[in-house]
């Protein structure tokens, strides 16, 4: 988190840096880059106008030298003295009026330019005679410039007229040291007078304005001809130079004009150093306010961040604590708002998770959450905690008849009552649409009873919802840890089963009984088991013989499932088939069983016996529309005929439902089957419906037969039975006949097939095999 | 007939070649008849021409020329004197002129006020004496001081005429002002004869042919 913060910083810094690098140096480059030029472009055209302003300088010079010449060659006295012919006459009128015009140069040529007298310095400076003059015209007037003695002079030819041209007077002045340096000083550069030699240039004379530096001499000489301004290093150093060669001169004079750029740049640079300053402390002063800034960015994201996390853990209480006027303190606002909106919802949820919506009650969850921790207190301390489960046993017939609207009504006036009973320390859950939890920790289990009986009888009240009155009827199951459960989850089963209990018995309140949770799940792995041993041919068919009283032959037998269970062994069929039934799984067992003696029946009759197998089907199955396609496609499939079966329902099966029953019977009768009417004589059938009983056979009911002696009502009875039964043109077996006595007596009664022990107890269909043919054995032919 | 030629500074190149026709005379005097031409054979005025029979012999006395000073022009421009003359400057001009000449021996200055006259100027010696005025440098004119009686100028059409000129072989010389000297001679073979010639003046372009005060120094 921290790095992630830096990061963010220092791309702050970084951009804030890089700006402020960027925009300086592109200023800096900018600026310095012009000026740089512009140093140089202004020394340039300073060496320009310098330029312009020496020659037109010297070109004045030349004038007013010509104009002075003129007025000298006007004069009648220094005309008289030249035309006085002596030569130290005309000498001392050329000195003297030479140095009244401070001419340092005066020579008298003859017409053909011949020089012929000069004053003292022109014949110092030349050596002797200067030279003729180069252009012949004695009328000509001509400025030059010409080298003498190693200096260059600038000078002027008139002609002097007498009225004649008489000779030519040339009048010059030397640039000299002091030209160069008045020239130096009013164009500000350094000036040099160069005379073009055989080996090059040499410069005799340079000036400098005053305290620049005056280059060496030396090095002017490789200056080249440079009418534009140009950058040379002399002596190391740069300067910018300019070069005008004097055109009068034939091109062997020139004036060099030089500036020094590191003078000239002198402020440049100063200025370059400035802006290099002014660069890094901005850039200095920018990344310290872009740190500044970008910490107090920064903090307040950290906090948030922090407020964020603690959000995530589910802390909601602690305020982000950002009290700021901006941006972020608008944020960190909506943040904190954020923060109590989540905390309220989820509070909300929880509640709604946690408690049930109708009642306002804690829902099942909470309500063993509460029971666990009551648990874990009671086993600490030693003390007991009693479980009761409350269920409203009316609640299904209230809702139907009253509406649903009602029957909530009714649940949560029975959950406010029961709060209103509830101690500090006791709870209450609402567990099921009909069934509260209660939890009384700290109570007595012998005392428990009596408590749970005082708060139903206190709760069921009748009330009034809509106009109508109710009367909620509420049964309880208790349970108690220690002694009854060690657990929260066995403490609500266990009462859970209690009050199945209680309502079974009709109690108010019913106390779990030991073992009745055992039982509960053995039922439950039972029923669960029996359909693993439908597929797993765990089951088995025995077949109890018929045997018929007037031939003894055997012409049906009854088949009856068995079942060996791995684990518990053999289970009672009264067991497994009254839980199938309860379950709703029997059609899956009866199925099996029809299918099984089916195929029974059709390989005994491929191996020549003709018997008919009984099986019983339970209420269920005659309820089922389609019993009658499952049973001719059991015989279809083992192309068995339709009498090969014969269905045994129980007498006080056919009366549940009767309507449905009977209906039934009638269409498995119409495709040809037999039906017996098993354990008759203990249903609740009144003798009117006998009558339209559709049955072929009737089973009288073991307890009519066991230690039935004659002349007892037993006998009665049977007898009675057998004749309705003759008379209803249905054949009577009786069952459960295990003696001689009760085969005599029965058989005298006029029972037309005997089914017991006396003769043979169920059998596999192997052994019923042997035991048939042995019988036929000792019987005598068929008729 | 004797123009004045004002003649400024400068002129152009040109040759002048003289035609001198003889033309018969009387008995005792032949009579030189000459034709100046220039060398693309133009007539040339101002030329004079001076023949140098027997002695140098000097002007009589009280011989007088006249250079008249008009229109800041010396009128004639060119004239020729024998030694001896003397010459006047009456300056006919309304404003003073300072006249000078350089020309030594004969140099000399004198300063003409309008409607002052001035004494006349006596040239002893031979020689070109060029003339100038001091306040007007235009004004140029030339006195060829000779020293001969048998002298004469070329006018306009360039011709002159010398009379009584002594049988013999002579030299002539002929000056003029852009050409400078040049000498020959001359036959007079009968005495009343008349001989012409032609002579070709040529000008040098330098040294100017104004006699120069300072020729001495240019020897050297």
């Amino acid at each position: 988190m921290a790095r992630s913060v830096r990061s963010f910083r220092w791309r702050l810094l970084l951009m804030v840096g890089g700006l402020t690098v960027l925009a300086q140096a592109a200023t800096f480059m900018g600026v310095l880059t012009v000026l740089g030029k512009d140093v140089r472009t202004a020394t340039a055209e300073q060496l320009d106008a310098a330029a312009e302003q020496v020659s037109d300088t010297l070109r004045r010079r030349a004038e007013a030298i010509g104009g002075s010449a003129d007025v000298l060659v006007a004069d009648f006295g220094f005309r008289s003295a030249i035309g006085s012919g002596d030569r130290e006459t005309v000498r001392s009128a050329l000195e003297n009026n030479a140095s009244r015009i401070g001419a340092d140069y005066a020579v008298l040529h003859s017409p053909g330019g011949r020089a012929i007298v000069a004053t003292e310095r022109a014949l110092e400076a030349a050596q002797g005679l200067p030279p003729a003059l180069i252009d012949g015209d004695p009328e000509a007037r001509v400025h030059a410039v010409t080298t003498l003695g190693g200096l260059p002079w600038q000078r002027v030819v008139v002609p002097v007229r007498a009225p004649t041209t008489i000779a030519r007077l040339a009048l010059g002045f030397g640039l000299d040291e002091r030209i160069a340096r008045g020239l130096a000083e009013s164009v500000n550069l350094q000036v040099s007078f160069g005379l073009r030699r055989d080996d090059g240039w040499h410069h005799p004379v340079t000036a400098g304005n005053d305290g620049e530096a005056v280059v060496d001499i030396r090095a002017l000489a490789r200056v080249p001809d440079a009418a534009d301004a140009t950058e040379v290093m002399l002596a190391n150093v740069p300067f910018l130079v300019r070069t005008v060669t004097l055109a009068d001169s034939g091109g062997t004079v020139r004036v060099v004009l030089q500036r020094s750029l590191a003078d000239a740049l002198g402020p440049y640079y100063t200025l370059r150093d400035q802006l290099i300053l002014i660069t890094l402390s901005t850039l200095l002063i920018g990344m310290l306010v872009a740190a500044w800034m970008a910490h107090g960015l920064s903090r307040p994201l950290t906090t948030l961040g922090e407020a964020a996390r603690r959000i995530e853990g589910g802390q909601y209480d602690i305020p982000t604590g950002i009290e700021r006027d901006d941006e972020i303190g608008a944020l960190a606002h909506a943040f904190d708002a954020m923060r109590t909106t989540i905390s309220e919802r989820e509070a909300r949820i929880t509640h709604l998770a946690m408690h049930d919506e109708l009642t306002g009650l804690p829902n099942q969850r909470m309500g063993m959450e509460r029971l666990d921790r009551a648990v874990a207190t009671a086993r600490r301390g030693g003390q007991a905690v009693v479980a009761l489960v409350i269920g409203v046993d009316n609640l299904s017939p209230i809702v139907d008849t009253l509406g649903r609207s009602v029957g909530e009504a009714v649940v949560t006036e029975m959950a406010v009552r029961l709060s209103d009973r509830m101690r500090e320390s006791d709870s209450i859950a609402r567990i099921g649409d009909d069934s509260f939890l209660v939890v009384l920790p700290g109570v007595a289990p012998l005392a428990a009873d009596a408590l749970a009986r005082g708060i139903v009888e206190a709760v069921c009240k009748p009330l009034v919802v809509d106009d109508a009155t109710v009367t909620p009827s509420l049964s309880t199951g208790l349970a108690a840890c220690p002694g009854d459960a060690d657990s929260a989850q066995e403490l609500v089963r266990r009462a859970g089963i209690a009050l199945t209990d209680a309502r079974d018995t009709g109690a108010v309140v019913a106390t779990y009984t030991e073992g009745r949770d055992e039982a509960m799940r053995r039922q439950l792995s039972i029923v669960a088991d029996l359909k693993r041993a439908v597929d797993q041919d765990e089951l088995v068919l025995h077949y109890q013989p018929k045997v018929s009283t007037s031939d003894g032959r055997v012409r049906a037998v009854e088949a009856l499932v068995r079942w060996i269970h791995p684990v518990h062994g053999f289970m009672p069929p009264d067991e497994f088939i009254s839980l199938a039934e309860s379950s709703g799984n029997v059609s899956m067992l009866s199925d099996w069983v029809m299918d099984r003696a089916a195929r029974q029946s059709a390989e005994w009759r491929r191996g020549g016996r003709q018997i008919a197998v009984a099986v019983n089907l339970s209420a269920l199955d005659l309820r089922d529309e389609r019993l009658v396609e499952r049973v001719t496609h059991t015989l279809q499939r083992h192309a068995l005929p339709c009498d090969a079966l014969v269905i045994e329902i129980t007498e006080s099966a056919v009366v549940e439902d009767a309507e449905l029953a009977l209906r039934t019977l009638t269409r498995l009768r119409e495709h040809g089957m037999r039906v017996s009417i098993d354990d008759f004589g203990t249903g609740q059938s009144s003798l009117a419906k006998l009558r339209d009983l559709p049955a072929d056979e009737l089973k009288i009911d073991r307890a009519f037969v066991t230690d039935i002696r004659a002349g007892t009502a037993d006998a009665m009875i049977v007898q009675a039975i057998i004749e309705l039964g003759h008379g209803l043109n249905m054949t009577i077996v009786t069952e459960g006949v295990e003696t001689l006595e009760e085969q005599t007596l029965i058989a005298s009664l006029g029972a037309d097939s005997i089914q017991g022990y006396f003769h043979s107890r169920p059998l596999l269909p192997d052994l019923l095999g042997e035991w048939l043919d042995q019988r036929d054995t000792t019987l005598p032919e068929a008729a | 007939m004797r123009n004045m030629i004002a003649r400024p500074s400068s002129f152009g190149r040109f040759a002048i070649a003289m035609l001198a026709t003889l033309v018969g005379g009387d008995a005792f005097a032949a009579r030189l008849d000459v034709n100046v031409i220039d060398d693309h054979g133009r007539p040339t005025a101002d030329a004079v021409v001076s023949v140098i029979a027997g002695a140098s012999a000097r002007a009589p006395e009280g011989t007088r020329a006249t250079i008249d000073q008009r229109d800041r022009r010396f009128m004639p421009g060119v004239m020729a004197v024998q030694t001896g003359t003397a010459v006047s400057f009456p300056n006919s001009d309304d404003v003073r002129h300072h006249v000078y000449s350089f020309s030594r021996p004969n140099d000399f200055q004198i300063k003409l006020y309008h409607g002052k006259p001035s004494d006349p100027v006596t040239f002893e010696h031979s020689g070109v004496v060029s003339l100038g005025c001091n306040i007007h440098d235009g004004m140029v004119g030339f006195i060829s001081v000779v020293d001969t009686p048998f002298f004469a100028t070329s006018g306009a059409d360039g011709t002159l005429s010398i009379d009584g000129l002594p049988t013999g072989r002579h030299e002539l010389d002929i000056w003029h002002p852009d050409a400078g000297w040049s000498r020959t001679t001359v036959l007079i073979g009968n005495a009343g004869e008349t001989v012409q010639r032609s002579l070709v003046v040529t000008p040098k372009p330098a040294p100017p042919a104004a006699a120069n005060p300072l020729q001495s120094l240019f020897a050297d």
